[in-house]
């Protein structure tokens, strides 16, 4: 049985022998002669397969790497500094939790923390209907010195939502002051209508929300439909106004200056008309908490302009409220800071992809390399390989050992639950954003790699490198939002989106900004950008190893 | 000591790289300035608006940085360290006069640097409608002379590190990395003790106090403090370069 087994997987091999040897027939014009020794001596190299020769490249190039003392330790120097400023970032900040146990902020349907603060004029909705309002003014009101102002996510519109509870799932088709009219659902779902009017119209069937807009209440057109399985037959159905506060934001080399003011949002609505409601009057309800004041401590009470309410008069309704119905996004982004080493091991990195391939021109050991194994372009991708999976070998073990217990750090400083969520090594953004920090230093010192391949110096590798991947960074906080955006998306620093675990959504007023972790590609297609760099810088270097002298 | 410098300064002037990077740090010195000064408004405030002109330089002085490192370490790259100084053996006087050649020309590019970031700034910060600060008060003339010794500081300070490690890409990843880590550093750590600890002795951050003109009680260290802790760095780096000089085979 054994030596039955033994004997067939011998004859397997030498099959696969033959079979492969055939192909270096195939492909090698001048192979049919020697094909006895083709493969077989290292004296006849340049008869190599393709495959066997990248093989010992690939050996070739681990070898080098491995036993250049220099380079080992710069690779351990770079995974210790990873662990340490990871754990640098995590720690030593504070939060304070004002006055006892704080009320937990309200969750939206799929577990996230929202905000859901608005004015709502609502009465119940049994089963399937119909809910029609016309629109007939929307203001927008900023309170304080900034009063000439109008905020752009200022809102009113129809709703249907399960209850008055915040975070309860809904339905809402609402018109804003700057950004034209949504049909919006859980918080996180946003569709911008491309048609226009003032007659709003949300129809319920089972599950299915449709929604229609008109310019004149005769002819509808559909706006769109959304399926929300959340919410119960005995809905609230009505109307609402919300509005985010005012901000005027200044950013001056990484000082921040932000001013808020309370602002409301005034909609009017005539002509409502509810099908299949219960009959009974309109009821007026604050929902969820008023957004905090920003005011210093100390500074004299604001008397309001206006007081959130609403009132019903004949067949209007006036609507005034502030507050927001979004994901909460502020606060930072805690995966993010407990991997802030990988930017600067990617330093260290650097050094040690750049010099891999310009000391082999300094020494002029490239003409060696090329003697035994001549296939060019093989080395460039055997050096690669091996740089790439090393490093990103090294850096994954070394931010996956200091992610948790920076995590740890940050919540015995009172990064935790309920006002921040907890993270561990086995959630999948974590882990996503780990693997992409490594990827990302790994791709960067490839990309380190192929520049001292094509400048053959490395100085210049190393700073032209530094360059495109580090001072875009540092450059985010100090320019201009669109410039400091534009950097950190065509150059290789918009990988560091791998690192986002929370997505920044573009309908709130929330501002993205490169010093809070949000950058402007989601995770994935950040990384992508040094991809391509490295294939670019590949592609060149490829070009010109082939083209120039050793 | 004039036959060293003059060989020196051949060197240096000689390779093409010097005239480009050189240019690179006035350009970039200018450029980052301008655009950043360019998002100012009238309505923003009161602003440091000399520390706003100047501030390109922190990004100037990375390709200073280049040429200072490659002063020493391409002469280790490509061996002519040898008969540099089988040529003139005196080993502190090489180093001297390279010390020098290089701050002149730090110092040089850094003047053009400054000089064209002020005027830009004002005319970009005028086209805003925001009243400029005249050149010749007295905090902008300190603002602007600190920024041209900063930039030699920082070349003497990258020439040091070359010389100790004898290598011009480890110098470039060091002295990079020592300028440009801290500030991302301070950004990571939220102890204010370490804030502005990190701040105090950070060579970048307290080197650029000098282009303070406004608020300087709330400084961590006076403008010319500032400056001294960054020249402390580079006289040590220069010191343990001469030592290692001296000590070491070439």
């Amino acid at each position: 049985m054994t030596a039955d087994g033994t004997n067939a997987s011998a004859g397997g091999t030498n099959v696969g022998t033959e079979g492969t040897e055939s192909n270096a027939a195939r492909t090698d014009a001048n192979a049919g002669r020697t094909r006895a020794s083709a493969g077989r001596t290292r004296a006849g190299a340049e008869r190599t397969r393709p495959g066997t020769m990248l093989f010992r490249q690939i050996r070739a190039e681990w070898t080098k790497i491995r036993t250049v003392r220099r380079w080992t330790l710069t690779l351990l120097a770079a995974a210790v500094a990873m662990v340490v400023v990871s754990l640098l970032g995590a720690s030593g900040g504070s939060v304070q939790h004002a006055g006892g146990p704080e009320a937990p902020p309200p969750k939206g349907p799929d577990g996230k923390v929202v905000r859901d603060a608005f004015r709502f004029v609502h009465q119940e909705m049994r089963g399937d209907g119909t809910i029609t309002a016309h629109l007939a003014s929307l203001k927008s009101l900023v309170e304080g010195e900034a009063g000439s102002k109008s905020v752009p996510w200022a809102t009113a519109g129809i709703m249907v939502k399960s209850g008055l509870r915040p975070g309860a799932s809904y339905v809402a088709l609402l018109s804003t002051r700057g950004h034209g009219i949504r049909l919006q659902n859980d918080f996180t779902h946003d569709k911008a209508v491309s048609a226009d009017g003032t007659w709003l119209r949300l129809t319920r069937s089972g599950s299915r929300f449709t929604a229609y807009v008109s310019s004149d209440g005769t002819s509808w057109k559909t706006a769109g439909g959304v399926t929300v399985r959340g919410i119960p037959a005995n809905a609230r159905v009505g109307v609402f106004a919300a509005s985010p506060p005012h901000t005027e934001m200044s950013r001056r080399f990484g000082s921040l200056s932000i001013l808020d003011a309370p602002a409301h949002a005034i909609g009017t609505f005539d002509n409502v008309t509810v099908t299949g409601a219960e009959p009974g009057g309109w009821t007026g309800t604050t929902v969820g908490e008023p957004l905090p004041e920003f005011d210093p401590p100390g500074a004299p009470p604001r008397t309001p302009l206006v007081k959130d309410g609403s009132s019903v008069s004949g067949g209007t309704i006036t609507v005034t409220g502030s507050g927001e119905i979004a994901p909460e996004q502020r606060g930072m982004d805690l995966v993010q800071k407990g991997l802030q080493g990988a930017l600067v091991g990617m330093l260290v990195v650097v050094a040690v992809g750049a010099l891999s391939m310009t000391s082999e021109f300094r020494h002029g050991l490239v003409r060696t390399t090329f003697t035994v194994l001549p296939r060019r372009g093989g080395m460039l991708v055997a050096k690669a390989l091996v740089l790439g999976v090393t490093v990103f070998a090294v850096s994954a073990v070394a931010l996956a050992v200091a992610f948790p217990i920076a995590q740890s750090r940050l919540r015995s400083s009172g990064f935790r639950p309920p006002g921040f969520p907890s993270w561990s090594l086995s959630d999948p953004e974590a882990l996503r954003a780990i693997a992409g920090s490594a990827l990302l230093v790994a791709l960067v010192a490839v990309l380190a790699m192929a520049f001292g391949a094509v400048f053959r110096h490395s100085a210049a590798a190393i700073a032209v490198v530094l360059l495109i991947v580090l001072v875009p960074q540092i450059l985010a906080s100090a320019l201009p939002l669109g410039a400091s955006r534009f950097l950190l998306s065509v150059t290789p620093a918009a990988g560091f989106a791998v690192q986002q675990s929370q997505p920044h959504y573009a309908f709130t007023a929330d501002m993205c900004l490169p010093e809070d972790g949000c950058y402007p590609f989601s995770p994935w297609a950040g990384l992508a950008v040094p991809f391509l760099y490295v294939l670019v810088a590949m592609l060149l270097a490829w070009w010109l190893l082939r083209r120039r002298d050793a | 000591m004039r036959r060293e410098l003059r060989a020196e300064w051949t060197k240096l002037w000689t390779l093409p790289s010097t005239a480009r990077l050189l240019s690179a740090t006035c350009a970039l010195t200018v450029l980052v300035g301008a655009l950043v000064t360019a998002g100012t408004r009238a309505s923003d405030g009161p602003q440091d608006l000399p520390k706003l002109v100047l501030g390109g330089v922190q990004y100037g002085q990375a390709t200073m940085v280049v040429l200072a490192c490659l002063a020493v370490g391409a002469e280790y790259g490509t061996r002519t360290i040898v008969p540099t100084l089988v040529a003139m053996p005196w080993r502190l006087r090489v180093l001297l006069a390279k010390s020098a050649v290089v701050w002149c020309v730090a110092l040089a590019a850094g003047t053009v640097g400054t000089v064209a970031s002020l005027l830009v700034g004002r005319a970009v910060l005028a086209s805003n409608g925001v009243a400029a600060p005249a050149l010749t008060d007295g905090p902008t003339l300190r603002a602007a002379a600190g920024t041209v010794l900063y930039l030699g500081f920082v070349a003497l300070l990258s020439l040091g590190t070359a010389t100790v490690l004898r290598d011009s890409g480890g110098a470039i990843i060091t002295v990079l990395g020592v300028l440009y880590a801290v500030p991302i550093l301070t950004r990571l750590v939220s102890s204010d003790h370490w804030k502005r600890r990190l701040e105090k002795y950070a060579p970048m951050k307290a080197g650029l106090s000098v282009q303070a003109t406004k608020n300087l009680s709330a400084l961590p260290l006076s403008p010319w403090q500032g400056l001294a802790v960054l020249a402390a760095y580079a006289a040590g780096a220069a010191l343990i370069a001469a030592l290692l000089f001296r000590s070491r085979d070439a």
